[in-house]
C-alpha cells in the first residue's frame, strides 16, 4: 500500500502543478502541461493496475507467497542429505589423443570401487569454484601432469628407499676392500653364485649413494618436491557430509598409493573451502534464481494477462476510445510490472536475509531486476500483441514462461546441463537475467555483471521495440 | 442543418466481403440516433469506426468537423465524445470512485467526479467495488463513467441488455436526462421498445446496407404491417365468431388486419358494425397503430422470446437498400 499511497501523492502533486500553471497560458507552459499530463495519465492507469492486483488475494499468493515458498523448499530439498556422496571429478589430466592418461583413469576407477562414492564427471572448461558455490556439489579436480608427476613420485619413493637402505649398509662393518677390489671395477660377475650385499664393496655403495645423494640435489632445484596434489573443491557450511567424504577420500587416496603404486605418501590433497567466499548457503542461489524466475513469469503472464482479460471483457476497446495514448499503455504496463516486480522482490529478499541468512543485494541488483521485470514485460507485449483471441495469449505465455524456466537453470546450475541444452539456455533472456542477478548479487567480477546484464538489456530493448510495434491501438 | 455525425459512402471490406457497404448517414446534433439491425448486420462496426477503434476501407466520416482517420484529428474526436459499451466492465478490485477517477484523468478537462457520482445516483455505491456491483449498476457506473468528460456526443451499444425492466427504466431516465442536457446519443440496441421510447431517428441496417431510415413512426407506419383491429372476447358473438376462420385469433382475442381488407367491410360485414356488435356484446374493442417491431420484422428478421432481433430472414425482408422513394434516407 505504501506504493500506492507513493504513486497517489505523485499524481496529486502532478495535478497541483497543472492546475497551477494552467492559469498561464503561455506557448512554453501548454508543451509543459502536455508533458505533465502525460505523466500523470500512465501513473494513474500503472496505480490502477497494481491497486487491482494487489486485492486479488490470489494474485498476491501466486505471486509472492509462491516464489518464496518455492524458494524454501528448494532451499531445504537440496540442502538434504540425499547426495551426501556424489563426487563431482573434474579431470584435466588427459594426454596427446584427448583421453584421460592412465594413471587419472585408475584414481577415478579406485574411488568408484569403494561403492560408497558417486562418480559424476563435468567438463574441463567449468568453473569449479561458481559451480560449487551455485550447487554445493564437492569436486574433485586431478591437475593437468598428474600421471607424470605420480610416476616421478613413485621413482623418486623407490629412489629414497634404496638411499635409506645404503645408508643402513654403510653403517655396519664392511668387508675388505681390497680382496674385492676387481668388482669395483665392474668385475662382479666373477661371483655370480652370490647375491648378497657382501657380492658389493663399501665403495660401490658410497658410490651410489653419492649418485642418489646428487639426482636427489637435481630434483631439489627443480622445485619438485612434495607429492603429487590433487584439490577437492567443496563448500563445507552447506555440506553436511563434508567431513565424512573427506576422510573416506583420504583412505581410499592411501590404498591407491599403496595398490597401484606400491609406494606411501606420493599423493596428497589440497582441500579448497568456498565457504570462505561470502557464500551464505544455498539460498544463496536460489534466491536469484527464483527471483528471476518469478519476475520473469510475472511479466510475461502478468502483461499479456492483462491485455488478454482487457480484450476479453472489452475495457481495451473502452480504453482506447478514451483519448489514452498506445505509447502510455504500453508504459503504464511496464512501469506496473517493474514496480511489481520490485515489490516481489523487496519481499522475497527480505525473508531470504531473515529466515535464510543471505547476503543483502546491492544497488546493482536492483537496476538489473527493473532491466528483467522490462525485459518480460516487453515478451509479454509481443505475445499479447501478435495473438488476438484472449485464450491463445494465455496458453501461448504458458508455452514459453515455462519450459524457459526449466531450460534456464532456475533449479539447477546449467553447468551441470548437457552442452546442447546450455545452448538452448543461452537463447533464452532467463539465462541472462539469472547469471546477471547472481552476479550483481554475489560476484565480486563487475566484467561478470556486466556482461550478462549487457546481453539481458540487449534482448530487452528489442523485445520492446517489437511488443510496441505489435500492439495495437485501433483494430483492422 | 448541423450535424455531429456524417458518414458518407462508408465501406468496410475482410477478406474481399464488404461488412459495412455504402453506408451514408447523418446524425443532427442534440438528438437520439438509433441503429437497429440483427447480429451482423454491421452495426457495431459502423460504430466503432466513428469512435476512431476500427480502420476502414474508403468512404469518409466526420465527427464534430474532424476527420476519422486522421491521427490528430482522431485525439480530438476522442477527447470529445463518451462511449458506453454493451456489458461495461471496469476494473474489478477498485471502486466506483476509483474506476471513475481513473477514468477522469485521462481526459484534460474533466467534470467533478463527485458531481458525476451524484448525477447518476451511486453515492452509497461510491465505496463498493466494481466486482460487488448489480448488472444495473454496473451499467448506471458506465454511464456515470462515458459522461466523465462532459462529451457532445454519446454512443451507447446496447446499454440495457440483460437487465431487469426496472433497470431499464433506469437507464432509459438518465439517457433522456442527457438528451435534455443537449447531448448528442448514438443508441444501438435490440430492444424495439427502447429505440421507440428514445430515439428521434432511427437506421435500420442488414447485410452491412442501410434499408431504412427515418423517425420510428415512419419506419413503423411504412413498414409495418398497419393498423390492427382487436376484439378480446370475440367467442362469445356467434357472428365474430364466425370470421375467427378467415382472420387471425391470439387466445380468447381476434386479431383483423385492416390492411388485408384495405377496405371498410369484412365479409361483407362493414367495420363500423362490427364494432357495434362488439360493444353490444360487452367486448373490449382496440385499434392498434403498427409498430417498430412490425416493421422490423418485416425489414430485417424475426425475434426471440424476448424481443430480440436474433436471426435474418431474406424471405421476410423488403428489397436490400432499395428505397421507394427518397424520403426514407437522408443525404
Amino acid at each position: 500500500m505504501i506504493v500506492i499511497i507513493g504513486l497517489e501523492m505523485v499524481i496529486m502533486m502532478m495535478e497541483k502543478r497543472l492546475n497551477s500553471s494552467n492559469s498561464s497560458s503561455s506557448n512554453s507552459s501548454s508543451s509543459k502541461n502536455m508533458v505533465v499530463l502525460f505523466v500523470v495519465v500512465v501513473i494513474s492507469l500503472a496505480r490502477a493496475l497494481i491497486l487491482d492486483w494487489l486485492r486479488s488475494k490470489t494474485g498476491v499468493f501466486f505471486t509472492i507467497l509462491f516464489p518464496i515458498m518455492l524458494m524454501s523448499i528448494l532451499t531445504l530439498v537440496f540442502s538434504d542429505d540425499s547426495n551426501r556422496l556424489d563426487l563431482y571429478v573434474k579431470n584435466l589430466d588427459v594426454g596427446s589423443d584427448g583421453m584421460p592418461t592412465e594413471l587419472s583413469r585408475a584414481l577415478i576407477s579406485e574411488l568408484e570401487s569403494s561403492r560408497v562414492i558417486s562418480i559424476k564427471h563435468i567438463s574441463a572448461d567449468v568453473d569449479v569454484y561458481e559451480y560449487v558455490k551455485h550447487s554445493s556439489k564437492r569436486v574433485l579436480v586431478i591437475p593437468e601432469g598428474f600421471d607424470a608427476s605420480l610416476r616421478e613420485k613413485s621413482i623418486e619413493a623407490r629412489m629414497m628407499i634404496t638411499l635409506s637402505t645404503l645408508d643402513l649398509l654403510l653403517e655396519q662393518p664392511l668387508p675388505d676392500n681390497s680382496s674385492n677390489s676387481s668388482s669395483s671395477n665392474g668385475n662382479s660377475n666373477s661371483s655370480s653364485n652370490s647375491s648378497s650385499s657382501n657380492d658389493y664393496t663399501g665403495s660401490d655403495m658410497i658410490y651410489g649413494r653419492e649418485l642418489l645423494e646428487n639426482w636427489f640435489a637435481l630434483r631439489a632445484s627443480n622445485d619438485n618436491d612434495g607429492p603429487a596434489r590433487l584439490l577437492l573443491v567443496a563448500d563445507s557450511s552447506r555440506d553436511g557430509e563434508y567431513e565424512q567424504i573427506h576422510g573416506i577420500l583420504m583412505s581410499i587416496l592411501l590404498r591407491f598409493q599403496h595398490r597401484t603404486m606400491d609406494a606411501p605418501e606420493i599423493l596428497a590433497m589440497d582441500v579448497n573451502d568456498v565457504n570462505d567466499a561470502n557464500i551464505a548457503g544455498k539460498a544463496n542461489y536460489y534466491l536469484p534464481a527464483v527471483l528471476a524466475a518469478f519476475i520473469m513469469t510475472n511479466g510475461i503472464l502478468g502483461t499479456s494477462g492483462i491485455a488478454a482479460e482487457f480484450k476479453r471483457k472489452g475495457m481495451l476497446k473502452r480504453l482506447m476510445s478514451t483519448p489514452l495514448s498506445r505509447l502510455q499503455w504500453i508504459i503504464a504496463n511496464m512501469l506496473t510490472q517493474t514496480v511489481l516486480a520490485l515489490i516481489l522482490a523487496s519481499m522475497m529478499i527480505c525473508i531470504a536475509v531473515v529466515a535464510l541468512n543471505t547476503s543483502l543485494p546491492n544497488a546493482i541488483s536492483i537496476v538489473v531486476l527493473a532491466i528483467g521485470a522490462l525485459c518480460f514485460t516487453g515478451l509479454g507485449m509481443i505475445i499479447a500483441g501478435a495473438l488476438k483471441e484472449p485464450h491463445a495469449i494465455t496458453g501461448a505465455s504458458n508455452a514459453i514462461a515455462f519450459p524457459m524456466m526449466f531450460l534456464s537453470g532456475v533449479f539447477w546450475p546449467l553447468d551441470s546441463m548437457p552442452e546442447y541444452m546450455q545452448s538452448i539456455a543461452y537463447a533464452l533472456p532467463l539465462a541472462y537475467f539469472i547469471d546477471a542477478l547472481y552476479a550483481s548479487m554475489y560476484s565480486s567480477s563487475i566484467i561478470e555483471t556486466v556482461q550478462s546484464t549487457f546481453m539481458l538489456a540487449v534482448l530487452t530493448g528489442a523485445f520492446i521495440l517489437v511488443g510496441s510495434y505489435l500492439t495495437r491501438w485501433k483494430q483492422d | 442543418m448541423d450535424y455531429a455525425i456524417e458518414v458518407m459512402n462508408l465501406v468496410k471490406s475482410y477478406s474481399g466481403k464488404n461488412v459495412v457497404d455504402g453506408v451514408s448517414f447523418n446524425v443532427s446534433k442534440g438528438t437520439v440516433f438509433a441503429l437497429l439491425g440483427p447480429n451482423g448486420a454491421g452495426k457495431t462496426t459502423t460504430i466503432e469506426i466513428i469512435e476512431c477503434l476500427r480502420t476502414f476501407t474508403s468512404g469518409s466520416v466526420n465527427v464534430l468537423g474532424y476527420r476519422v482517420g486522421d491521427r490528430r484529428d482522431e485525439q480530438e474526436i476522442k477527447r470529445r465524445i463518451g462511449v458506453m459499451p454493451q456489458e461495461f466492465r471496469a476494473l474489478d478490485k477498485l471502486t466506483v470512485r476509483e474506476n471513475i477517477e481513473l477514468f477522469s484523468r485521462f481526459y484534460d478537462r474533466h467534470r467533478d467526479v463527485d458531481e458525476v457520482i451524484k448525477e447518476f445516483d451511486i453515492e452509497e455505491y461510491s465505496n463498493v467495488r466494481f466486482e460487488r456491483l448489480s448488472g444495473g449498476l454496473r451499467q448506471r457506473l458506465g454511464l456515470a463513467i462515458s459522461t466523465i468528460n462532459d462529451p457532445e456526443i454519446l454512443f451507447l451499444d446496447e446499454p440495457t441488455t440483460g437487465l431487469d425492466p426496472a433497470s431499464r427504466k433506469q437507464i432509459w431516465g438518465m439517457v433522456k436526462m442527457l438528451k435534455d442536457s443537449g447531448k448528442t446519443i448514438v443508441l444501438t440496441s435490440h430492444y424495439m421498445e427502447e429505440v421507440e421510447h428514445l430515439a428521434d431517428e432511427v437506421a435500420v441496417m442488414s447485410k452491412g446496407k442501410i434499408v431504412a431510415m427515418g423517425s420510428p413512426y415512419y419506419i413503423a407506419s411504412r413498414y409495418g404491417t398497419g393498423r390492427r383491429l382487436v376484439i378480446k372476447g370475440y367467442s362469445r358473438s356467434k357472428m365474430l365468431a364466425a370470421l375467427a376462420d378467415s382472420n387471425n385469433t391470439v387466445g380468447d382475442a381476434l386479431i383483423i388486419s385492416m390492411d388485408k381488407y384495405n377496405s371498410n367491410s369484412i365479409s361483407n360485414i362493414p367495420i363500423t358494425e362490427i364494432v357495434d356488435i362488439a360493444i353490444r356484446e360487452g367486448l373490449e374493442v382496440q385499434f392498434r397503430n403498427p409498430s417498430l417491431e412490425d416493421a422490423f420484422l418485416r425489414l430485417v428478421g424475426r425475434m426471440d422470446d424476448d424481443g430480440r432481433l436474433i436471426n435474418h430472414d431474406s424471405n421476410n425482408r423488403i428489397g436490400d437498400g432499395d428505397y421507394d422513394d427518397g424520403e426514407e434516407v437522408e443525404q
